[in-house]
């Protein structure tokens, strides 16, 4: 099947992986060889006008012959504005040259006309947005060569004049375009759901089967009584509930931690995430079935 | 209001959604000043209904600005927050050296330049800007030590740009050095001339200004095959005479040792720095 291709779930293994991060380095390209079954890269670190930036990373990943997903930051895929054309021609070079499994983005608005907002932002979440992003959808399809793979938002606030909660626009989108799949962060729905209303396993149940494709899990902390998704300590065991209940329901492609501070102790942390998540694949019974 | 550079693409995609178009590029303008901007954020505080009127035309996404203040506000932390330690984490030890003044530059950079995306080098802007603004506060006098810090500076950006100079994955396998074909100087490598001892500066503060030494160096600095910045004080001549011919242009390694003192030995440092990556073939 290839990247363009939607359909059926694949009845094969997920691969379990890590972001990649050089803190995290002997988790992928250590003398033991790879503890993770895939890497997922940060793509927009690697954009260069010729050639790529933190080249030797690629060389090392491609040597241990490690897997390879793509995650892009600055999609702006929840815009009016959209990707820009050299994004997805940067995105298309980094996923064609490491011939990855999939690609990646975020559904946030990320930049505007003159200026790039460095993080992820929900925007009013609307029907006039709807229409935008299913155009933005369409390029990003066309121009990578790539079903997109979305992840939802986490974000306690909403913008007033919204008519969606970012969930519901989420699930909107499935039925206005079919063209991408999804990303789903287990942590974010589960941060979310302890700063607002929400009901994660009711969120995934809404996702159809096929279609929820590649997972995310990390570990947040708490701070001034609010969730915060820092990526900083190891996978809350919520989300390990919310991982299995997918893998109930459906196989996704890959399933990724992310670790992005505080790197006592990390390499640790990783490693016992990673085996706590091959476990429950393992474990999964569609994969006996 | 900016001029929206992609009207033409959303308004054929949209199929006649132009003018609403224009309006919400506009709100998105808006939200993302609000967003990266304390004074931004800080004029829609208090003027809510003029920092609309100028931002945006149509009255319907004045009143929706208006609307969202509130949440923009409870964002507009975080984003400013994760761009300022960034840009210090870039100038760390300049920064170090400057003390509080420092942290006001820092904050002074955010609002005076809009954020752009990784690829333009949001770092690499600040950078130079840092060393723009140690110049022009040493010429007003403003500054003491300043041929300290502006050496920092220099060094601080050419390990950032070490480090960021694009390259080939290819690039880690060492190939066969061979005599007869030119070698140039790795993109990823200069050669500075530093007149203070800042090198082992790693984790300065303002009291350390009065203790640094001059001590005049001619330092190398590049990226090894490996992705590690590498500085090395240039002390041999000969090298540094090669080094000096390799910046103006390629030179095969033959024409190079041809003209040095000693053969063996700038050789010999020809092979090393090809090895580590400083040189290229």
């Amino acid at each position: 099947m290839t990247q363009l291709e939607s359909g059926a779930p694949p009845a094969r293994k997920p691969l379990v992986g890590a972001g990649f991060r050089p803190e995290l380095a002997e988790l992928f390209t250590g003398p033991e060889g790879p503890v993770v079954e895939v890497a997922e890269l940060i793509a927009d670190r690697y954009f260069a006008d010729t050639g790529f930036n933190r080249s030797w990373e690629l060389a090392g990943l491609q040597q241990a012959g490690i897997r390879v997903v793509i995650h892009g930051l600055s999609g702006n895929t929840a815009s009016v504005l959209g990707p820009t054309d050299d994004y997805l021609t940067e995105i298309r070079k980094l996923a064609d040259y490491m011939d990855v499994v999939a690609y990646s983005d975020h559904l946030a608005l990320t930049a505007t006309e003159d200026r790039a907002l460095g993080h992820l932002a929900p925007n009013r979440f609307d029907d006039e947005l709807l229409g935008h992003v299913s155009d933005n959808i369409d390029r990003m399809y066309a121009q990578t060569g790539r079903r997109p793979r979305l992840e939802n938002l986490a974000t306690k606030i909403q913008l007033a004049g919204s008519t969606y909660t970012v969930e519901e626009f989420y699930l909107q989108l499935l039925q206005v375009n079919d063209k991408w799949d999804c990303l789903v962060d287990v942590t974010n729905l589960w941060i979310n759901s302890q700063n607002r209303p929400l009901d994660p396993v009711a969120f995934i149940d809404q996702v159809p089967p096929e279609r929820l494709r590649y997972i995310h899990l990390a570990g947040g902390h708490r701070e001034h009584g609010e969730w915060i998704d820092s990526h900083s300590y190891p996978v809350h065991d919520e989300a390990f509930e919310l991982l299995e209940h997918v893998l109930s329901r459906t196989l996704p492609d890959v399933v990724i931690i992310e670790r992005d501070d505080n790197w006592a102790d990390a390499v640790k942390h990783v490693r016992d995430d990673l085996d706590r998540a091959k476990d429950l694949v393992h474990d999964s019974k569609l994969l006996v079935a | 209001v900016v001029p929206i550079k992609h009207l033409e693409r959303l308004s054929r995609n949209g199929h006649g959604r132009y003018v609403p178009v224009v309006s919400r590029v506009e709100l998105e303008l808006a939200i993302g000043r609000v967003l990266t901007s304390a004074r931004h954020a800080h004029d829609l505080r208090h003027d809510p209904e003029g920092f609309a009127q100028e931002s945006l035309t149509d009255p319907d996404e004045q009143a929706s600005l208006i609307r969202m203040s509130a949440d923009l506000m409870g964002l507009m932390p975080g984003f400013v927050g994760k761009r300022q330690n960034l840009l210090s984490r870039t100038a760390r030890r300049t920064l170090g050296l400057l003390g509080h003044p420092g942290h006001h530059w820092v904050e002074e950079f955010t609002e005076q330049v809009p954020p752009v995306e990784v690829k333009q080098s949001d770092p690499g802007r600040w950078l130079d800007w840092l060393a723009q603004r140690v110049r022009a506060e040493a010429a007003a006098g403003r500054l003491d030590h300043a041929g300290v810090i502006a050496d920092m500076v220099r060094l601080e950006t050419q390990f950032y740009r070490a480090f960021r100079t694009a390259g080939d994955p290819g690039e880690t396998q060492v190939g066969l050095l061979r005599r007869g074909a030119p070698i140039s100087l790795h993109p990823s490598a200069d050669l500075i001339h530093l007149d203070w001892d800042v090198v082992n500066l790693s984790d300065p503060s303002p009291a350390d200004l009065p203790r640094v030494k001059r001590a005049p160096v001619d330092l190398l600095v590049y990226r090894s095959r490996r992705g590690r910045v590498v500085t090395e004080s240039i002390i041999e001549s000969d090298l540094l005479d090669a080094l000096l011919e390799l910046a103006s242009g390629p030179m095969t390694v033959r024409a190079l040792v041809s003209m040095a003192d000693h053969e063996p030995s700038l050789q010999a440092h020809i092979r090393r720095l090809y090895r580590w990556g400083a040189l290229t073939q």
